[in-house]
């Protein structure tokens, strides 16, 4: 249920392995899905989170926390202004921590990310995928993301002939 | 409780399991592969899935909306009257050969006779097209118009303007080519498919005059055309910028203007540039880098000077000088390293790069970031001194011309 602590709205997102987690409005609301429902005015209770088990969706709530708007004093959302050279800093640090996962687990969060539409783990989960593949040859590529190779010996030769100046 | 919110207490279940299975996925993290050339042919090799998606037109669309700029691959040199050559300015496997993107002028439909009909000469390369007009023997006037897509090899054949062939035959005829699709997330460097126009400018005299073709109705329109307040030397510069839906050339004579064209309106009208402000140089450029309209005066010493148009509080325009680039401090060269021939090659106005030539080698210096590249190790105008150099940007997608089946 919707509680308050402290003036600020609390909301309980659920796993479907059963654990609860009592969190901010304003921090859920870094997910676009969970802020359409509150704006709908349709998340007066807690909502189960399907597929997107307790660890992925602590780390997710994790992720929220840290990037959720902080409030000045004046009530203004710190998003409203240019945020210091040094904040951003900060977050960048804390990211790349952050995404030091194994792989099952980055391709937990890519999808929980999309699912939940939060654009900015999306961006980074996403981005650190590819920054991991694209130096590597096809056969690593590959075989880092379970891809089995379909093409017919002949139909990879006429594709690298395609561009052949891609594959030197 | 609301018994539609009832409803909404679980979330609907998401689809699939690992991204590179699920096909709503996959292209949320491949619109992320690098802008550089060799990405998607190579991601496309990686498997029959990933090769349709990347053919895909909407993923093109995400994939460029997300880079949001083309990065240059390389530059044309136009060795005056004569070839047209790409040169890569990447690195393996980014580095695309020269004849990849080489240029035909055999066998056009409608092209006429070749060598019976003038020579073609490059005009302009922007959003990923290449423009040459076709005058008379010396040059003058302009008969016929070719756009080039060197990445998909596309050529189009246009006739001249009718207002063109008594008017203008005699003047120096500048040409443009500019993208103009509508889609409001339109993101240049993948423009293939989409509308373009082709402008055709000159001076003459105490006037100048343009006039536009679009690719959507294949048709020129009207004649626009303007005073000029000084006696023009029917020379219109040969670099022009696109700010806002507007093209600016300057136009040389007893003073110096600049030439704009308002696509939306179609209309002509000279801006005034201040004298003092390029009474000497080494070379004066159009320019974008202060944001809007701007030129740049290069100095004996190698300082690049920008000046942007402002407007003041009461709506008066005028002339600001602004940032100064001391090529001259920013290069790793020593003193004797400048002495060139023919040192600044070209300042690209829309891209903001500045080329320049030393006895170090050929440098690409990014006016914005100031960053710079060694891209070649010696001036490949070296006996040519009225060539020049155009930075072509583009993303390169995989082609998709054979039939894989699945």
């Amino acid at each position: 249920m919707a509680t308050r602590e402290a003036g600020k709205k609390m909301i309980m997102l659920k796993s479907p392995d059963g654990m609860e987690f009592e969190v901010e409005e304003a921090v859920a609301m870094e997910s676009q899905t969970i802020r359409k429902m509150i704006e709908d005015d349709c998340a007066d209770t807690a909502i189960l989170i399907p597929n997107i088990n307790s660890k992925i969706l602590s780390r997710v709530i994790e992720y929220c926390n840290k990037h959720v708007p902080t409030t000045g004093a004046t009530g203004a959302a710190a998003s409203d202004t240019v945020a210091p050279a040094a904040l951003a800093e900060d977050l960048k640090i804390w990211d790349a921590e952050f995404i030091k996962v194994n792989r099952a687990t980055r391709f937990n969060l890519i999808q929980a990310a999309s699912y939940l539409n939060i654009k900015g783990l999306l961006d980074l989960t996403s981005q650190t995928t590819i920054d991991t593949i694209s130096d590597n040859s096809l056969e690593e590529i590959r075989s880092f993301l379970s891809t089995k190779n379909d093409y017919l010996p002949e139909e990879e030769q006429t594709i690298r002939r395609e561009n052949q100046w891609a594959f030197q | 409780m609301n018994p539609i919110c009832r409803r909404r207490s679980a979330l609907p279940p998401p689809a699939k399991t690992t991204p590179t299975d699920d096909e709503n996925l996959l292209p949320e993290v491949l619109i992320r592969l690098p802008p550089q050339p060799s990405s998607l042919p190579r991601a496309s090799l990686v498997c029959k899935q990933w090769r349709h998606l990347i053919a895909d037109p909407q993923f093109l669309r995400r994939f460029c909306a997300h880079h949001r700029e083309p990065p240059i691959i390389g530059v044309f040199l136009d060795f005056y009257r004569g070839d047209l050559s790409f040169r890569s300015v990447l690195d393996r496997p980014d580095l695309i050969p020269p004849e990849r993107l080489s240029v035909r002028f055999d066998g056009i439909e409608g092209g006429g006779v070749e060598g019976n009909d003038g020579i073609w000469s490059f005009r302009r390369c922007r959003h990923g097209r290449v423009l040459f007009t076709r005058g008379d023997h010396l040059g003058k006037g302009c008969r016929h118009v070719l756009v080039w897509d060197p990445v998909t090899g596309d050529r189009r054949f246009i006739g001249s303007p009718p207002q063109l062939d008594h008017d203008w035959s005699k003047s120096h005829v500048q040409a443009d080519v500019l993208c103009v699709a509508g889609d409001k997330d339109h993101v240049h460097g993948s423009c293939h498919s989409s509308p373009f126009n082709v402008v055709l400018v000159c001076a003459d005299k105490l006037a100048a005059r343009a006039c536009v073709y679009s690719s959507e109705t294949n048709s020129w329109g009207d004649l626009i055309s303007t005073d000029v307040p000084y006696h023009t030397m029917s020379c219109v510069g040969s670099r022009s910028i696109l700010v806002g839906n507007s093209l600016h050339w300057f136009i040389f004579g007893t003073q110096t203007g600049i030439l704009k064209l308002d696509l939306d309106t179609r209309s002509l009208a000279v801006v005034e540039v201040p004298p003092d402000a390029h009474s000497s140089h080494h070379g004066l450029y159009l320019s974008t880098l202060g944001g809007g309209l701007g030129f740049i005066v290069v100095s004996d010493d190698f300082v690049a000077q920008l000046w942007v148009r402002t407007t003041d509080f009461d709506g008066v325009a005028g002339w600001m000088p602004a940032q100064a680039i001391e090529l001259n401090k920013l290069l790793p060269l020593r003193p004797g390293e400048w002495t060139n021939l023919q040192t600044v090659l070209g300042v690209a106005g829309d891209e903001n790069v500045i080329f320049v030539s030393t006895s170090g080698g050929v440098f690409m210096v990014h006016l914005e970031s100031l960053q710079f590249k060694k891209i070649f190790e010696s001036n490949p105008f070296a006996e040519c001194t009225t060539s020049t150099i155009h930075p072509f940007t583009s993303f390169f997608t995989a082609g998709n011309n054979m039939n894989v089946q699945g």
